[in-house]
């Protein structure tokens, strides 16, 4: 199987055929990180689509020397944050997605399989969007505090106080929300 | 024991992250040992942790379709399937084209054309004809 690099240098030779199998291999994953930062199915969508068109064009501009894995999703997550500014202010969004809970299963619904998991999604999208981001992208995706500092444009202490606080915060309301 | 943790709790959480160095560390397990409210928040932040890494991929939809081209409208179809029409016109109105009574002598022989090749000709000259008279008239 070809590794990341070799389908990104031969896409950059004009074969499209290696692009598809990096948007095969990475599709799921981009499209779960932007659901996270997100919140709406639809939402990610778009912004997953967008991903990939802006990771296809800046293509030229990756560096071989860190994972593809890494770079694809620092910009799909700056793409979700860009997205998010786009649409509406913070707290309405917010509360759109606390409200959003149809009688009938919806979209987002029918992904989650488990309640903890629809429990830590809803509370995730309590944190402010940067804090979610930085959560995701370190905890969720493995990044390092140096990438994701680089990912969302702020020095790495700053990163590692939005993961004390995020962490702190989800703690407080899964208590809360589990009534420990 | 209240002012040590709150003072140790930025450096509990990067204990939890392994971003200590060993005599911040050593200090941190020596709090641990002491205090168990710090203990339940440091397992509790493990545990936040965790669910987050086990969060499941989610599989993306499929992409969305292009959308399908709309059908060619009436006139624009008519207009296709006239063009054979009235190119056969076209040709038959010009003279060149037009064949005669000396082209049928030498290319149809008169046996199998029962009935002259210009009189079904002048009757669909006079067809086309009546068409246009009544066009005009509608």
């Amino acid at each position: 199987m070809a590794s990341d690099a070799q389908l990104v240098e031969r896409c950059l030779r004009g074969e499209t055929t290696a692009f598809d199998t990096l948007v095969a291999r990475y599709r799921d994953r981009v499209f779960s990180l932007a659901f996270r930062i997100l919140g709406e199915a639809s939402a990610a969508e778009d912004a997953a689509q967008e991903a990939w068109l802006r990771a296809y064009t800046r293509l030229p501009m990756y560096d071989p020397a860190q994972p593809f894995s890494t770079w694809l999703l620092c910009l799909t997550a700056r793409v979700c944050l860009n997205a998010r500014r786009a649409r509406q202010t913070e707290q309405h969004y917010t509360e759109r997605a606390a409200k959003a809970q149809p009688p009938t299963p919806t979209l987002e619904e029918r992904i989650y399989e488990r309640e903890r998991q629809r429990t830590l999604q809803r509370l995730l999208l309590r944190l402010p969007v940067l804090q979610r981001a930085a959560v995701l992208l370190y905890y969720y995706e493995g990044l390092s505090v140096s990438e994701v500092a680089r990912a969302l444009d702020v020095p790495e202490g700053t990163v590692k106080t939005w993961l004390y606080r995020a962490r702190e915060s989800l703690r407080q309301w899964l208590q809360e929300e589990l009534g420990e | 024991m209240k002012s040590a943790c709150n003072l140790l709790e930025p450096l509990l959480h990067a204990y939890t992250e392994g971003w200590l160095s060993a005599s911040d560390r050593l200090r941190v397990e020596q709090h641990l040992r002491e205090c168990s409210a710090c203990r339940q928040k440091v397992a509790d932040w493990y545990a936040v942790a965790n669910a987050l890494r086990e969060l499941p991929t989610l599989p993306a939809p499929m992409p969305r379709l292009p959308a399908p081209e709309p059908e060619p409208r009436l006139v624009p179809r008519l207009a296709l399937a006239m063009c054979p029409v009235m190119a056969l016109l076209i040709a038959w109105h010009s003279s060149a084209w037009r064949p005669t009574l000396s082209h049928l002598s030498t290319y149809a022989p008169p046996r199998i054309i029962t009935k002259p090749l210009h009189s079904y000709a002048h009757t669909m000259h006079r067809w086309i004809a009546e068409v246009q008279r009544r066009w005009k008239a509608f």
